[in-house]
């Protein structure tokens, strides 16, 4: 296990860098000038946009840049964003936390409401209950979730006349507000994964059901309880590899959810880091993507030998 | 949907069952992202403006929704819509434009703001400006609600010239003296026209000594004498204001609380201005105006002539468009009107002044005559340019400026073919299009807005001569340069705005690059409640001190 983890950090490591480098290289090679981008109206001549893009450093071949962006961020130094002027640390960990807190509300929504559907589905196979579990997660596999945001906006603001306010409230101000404002996203957000997790459980279960040892179990006269309750803990590892995956298109999801819902969160920094060509906030931002998702991979891999004892043996 | 239904709607009971909210819910939901994208229906008649008059009644609070946020509150490093739109509430500046249900959308009367009064020499190279006596700063510190004073001005003006991007606004100014605390004169190099117009101009905000000397952060912190006091500026969240008591116009501001929210995505601004988090939405195209009122009733509508026009922009020297008989022929074979009828229902002609500075523009009767919509006549004139069966060219535009402008290109791409001029309509990313497409000329044909200048001397001479810092269509010619330049000298109001119309004939016959393709309209939509709604095409809110709000029901 140890040996284990070790290999995935490195792993980590190494994928992270490729991940600097190429982001570094393909964003200075998308047209569009961020220089212009900072100006914009004002009246400037060519050689006041020389002259700035000498002191951002932009006139030096992209090798040199790279190596200089590796000096800055080995003292720590992540840059400043050209668009807002100021430390992108700062900026993030502004932005960060929104975007934590919506993930993480979309993945206990979305593994709570997934499981439990995927476990009665399960249980009570060829019911109605199982048709309409298997209906829905289809609906939900294949509805966009930024076209599920605009809908549940569009639907409760109509329905209620009410709507939670637009504007961002951090947990520690006002949590009521805070978790009403999260809750519609994080729901757009967790209907993908709850739908996907419901028919990975479905059939995990059902696997397990199947199997010999649930036999034996129902043999000796263990209840239906029992049996639900192991059958479920065993068709737990297929359910985390898929929220380790899923955390991908979650986390990408953000991006415009964030924007829908005017959350000021990381996903709309790089919307907006794009469009400002801000470079390093953008490459920052991404590269802390790229982190979060290996990170909770590697806690994921970790976790199946929690959930399943013999992972533990054979994961040496 | 007939037409006038929406007008007309009874508003609806508030006991109305919930399964029939459930079902409308349903039905906006579903139709509402499809409506913003589908086009305009002409029949569709637009609810009544906001209503004017009555006893103001003083406080309330107003929600206004906007798409983006600034970058800065520091009124000498940007220059954008985003940034001057929230500082106009805090701030003053010397002179400003006057509002009110009297003027007309356009009417840019100027009138003083911090100077009571001004005075201007004869050869036009000294302006005096006297301040209106006990005004204060607002009561924030460091500032304190001390007395304004000439220095404030004068350090204010000084920054400006020397860092601040409105220093091409002040023209050949030489020097800037306060003689007395009451009084700052301005001395120029050269008659320079525009310079009342620039004093008003909505960048041109006048700022607290200690801001300038960096006694505080202007970057965070707006002191002014304005209306509204800032409270907080919530980055990327809102800015959120309150009244300044000590507002030197008596009883104004009205509101007690203004709060600006950033709600980037557009179903979105709609759902909380139907869910009433937000009272008042600006700027907004006919497709967003017809979107959000054909799905509430609890919606007014002030429609005025859009801030920014639709352009056809050419690259000056590359064939064919290096001939002017090419460039008109162009022209002529687009259908503005057509355009208008169908696709935003209605609009205007536009002119090389936007049409929204009435005092210089061309009306548009003229606008019509000299822009008229004839293909057979454009079809001769390029087989006299030598092109009888046409040519073929690509256009870049972008959609990161709307629909409006991307179905504006789609539909002068056709009317562009029906003379034989077969156009490959590109799509660049929009900081693509505005830093490496349109500024550097990298384009046969471009489409896309123009920048609302406020001052005809930045339509005219920024655009066209061969050294304006807009000129981003390699137009140079020194007959041009000449012809654009000539009014910014000329003192009397009248005799200029003669010479700014009779360069925009010159442009509009002689040059037709940018050509101006058509103004659509924009709309201001408002809660009911919501009185004395009289905006001027200027940014900074300047209207809200004379803003009120109904009690409701």
């Amino acid at each position: 296990m140890p040996r284990m983890i070790a290999r995935r950090v490195l792993y980590g490591f190494l994928i992270l860098n490729v991940m600097t480098v190429a982001l570094f290289v393909l964003v200075r090679m998308v047209p569009g000038d961020p220089v212009r981008a900072q100006l914009a109206d004002a009246a400037v001549s060519e050689e006041q946009l020389a002259e700035l893009t000498a002191e951002l450093g932009l006139d030096a071949p992209i090798a040199v840049q790279l190596g200089r962006w590796y000096a800055d961020a080995a003292r720590g130094d992540l840059g400043e964003s050209y668009a807002l002027g100021r430390p992108v640390t700062e900026v993030i960990a502004e932005r960060l936390p929104v975007t934590l807190e919506l993930t993480v509300m979309a993945v206990l929504l979305g593994v709570v409401v997934g499981l439990a559907a995927g476990a009665v589905s399960a249980a009570r196979r060829g019911s109605w209950i199982d048709n309409i579990v298997r209906v829905g997660a289809a609906l939900g596999l294949s509805m966009p979730n930024f076209w599920i945001g605009l809908l549940l906006i569009s639907f409760v603001s109509v329905v209620l006349g009410w709507l939670p306010p637009l504007s961002y409230r951090g947990p520690t101000e006002d949590l009521g507000t805070n978790l009403a404002q999260l809750v519609l996203p994080a729901i757009a957000l967790a209907v993908g994964l709850s739908a996907s997790i419901a028919r990975m459980s479905r059939s995990a279960m059902l696997d397990v059901l199947g199997s010999d040892f649930v036999r034996t179990l129902r043999a000796k006269g263990s209840s239906e309880f029992t049996v639900f309750r192991h059958a479920l803990r065993n068709s737990l590892i297929p359910v985390l590899t898929l929220v380790g995956v899923q955390l991908g298109a979650l986390l990408g999801g953000t991006v415009i959810l964030e924007q829908i819902f005017a959350l000021p969160g990381l996903g709309r920094t790089v919307f907006e880091a794009v469009g400002n060509r801000d470079y390093p906030l953008l490459q920052v931002s991404v590269l802390l993507f790229g982190f979060l998702f290996i990170t909770i991979n590697l806690l994921v891999d970790i976790s199946y030998g929690v959930v399943n004892p013999r992972m533990r043996a054979t994961s040496r | 949907m007939p037409a006038g239904s929406i007008v007309n709607r009874v508003t609806p009971s508030p006991r109305t069952t919930l399964a029939r909210r459930i079902r409308a819910g349903l039905a906006a939901a579903l139709v509402l992202p499809l409506v913003a994208t589908a086009c305009a229906d002409p029949e569709f008649e637009m609810p009544p403006p906001p209503e004017q008059g009555g006893q103001p009644r003083p406080g309330g609070s107003l929600s206004i929704g906007m798409p983006s946020d600034t970058t800065t509150i520091d009124p000498f490093e940007e220059t954008s819509y985003n940034t001057h739109e929230r500082l106009g509430l805090v701030y003053g500046r010397l002179l400003r434009y006057e509002t009110g249900p009297d003027l007309e959308y356009g009417d840019l009367e100027i009138e003083g703001d911090i100077a009571q009064d001004w005075e201007i020499s004869d050869d036009g190279l000294r302006y005096t400006f006297h301040l209106r006596e006990d005004l204060t700063w607002q009561d924030v510190p460091p500032v304190n609600g001390r007395d304004l004073t000439a220095d404030d001005v004068v350090a204010t003006l000084e920054k400006a010239r020397q860092d601040g991007f409105q220093a091409a606004l002040l023209g050949p100014l030489e020097n800037i003296e306060a003689p007395d605390d009451d009084t700052v004169v301005l001395e120029l190099s050269a008659p320079f026209a525009p310079l009342l117009n620039n004093m008003a101009n909505h960048t041109m905000w006048i700022v607290p000594r200690e801001g300038i000397e960096g006694e505080y952060d202007l970057g965070t912190t707006a002191i002014g004498t304005g209306p509204f006091i800032m409270e907080h500026w919530r980055r990327n969240i809102e800015t959120s204001y309150r009244r300044n008591p000590d507002y030197w116009e008596d009883g104004k501001p009205y509101l007690d609380n203004i709060v600006i929210q950033v709600i980037p995505d557009q179903a979105s601004r709609i759902a909380a201005f139907r869910a009433g988090e937000t009272q008042l939405m600006t700027t907004y195209t006919p497709e967003e105006a017809m979107s959000l009122a054909s799905s509430s009733s609890e919606v007014r509508a002030s429609e005025y002539p859009g801030r920014q026009g639709i352009y056809l922009n050419l690259n000056h020297t590359e064939e064919p468009f290096d001939d002017v008989r090419v460039r008109r022929a162009m022209s002529m074979a687009i259908d503005r009107e057509g355009m208008g009828e169908s696709l935003f229902n209605g609009g205007r002609y536009t002119g090389p002044v936007h049409v929204t500075l009435r005092e210089f523009a061309l009306d548009q009767e003229e606008l019509a005559e000299r822009q008229p919509h004839d293909p057979e006549r454009a079809r001769e004139l390029l087989a006299e340019a030598g092109h009888p069966d046409g040519f073929s060219a690509t256009l870049k535009t972008t959609p990161g400026y709307g629909q409006t402008y991307v179905r504006a290109t789609e539909w002068i791409v056709e009317d562009l073919a029906r003379v034989g001029i077969e156009v490959d309509m590109e799509m660049v990313e929009y900081a693509t299009y505005f830093t490496n497409t349109w500024p550097t000329v990298d384009y046969e044909i471009s489409a896309g807005p123009q920048t609302p200048f406020l001052d005809p001397d930045e339509w005219l001479r920024a655009q066209h001569h061969s050294e304006g810092y807009r000129n981003w269509y390699n137009i140079d010619d020194p007959e041009v340069d000449e012809v654009v330049a000539a009014q910014a000298g000329i003192l009397d109001p009248d005799e200029r705005a003669a010479a700014v119309r009779d360069a925009q004939r010159y442009l509009l016959d002689e040059v037709v690059n940018p050509i101006q393709v058509w103004t659509p309209s924009a709309y201001t939509m408002a809660h009911p409640s919501v009185r004395n709604l009289n905006p001027q095409p200027v940014y900074g809110f300047p209207h809200m001190r004379e803003l009120w709000l109904a009690e409701e029901g």
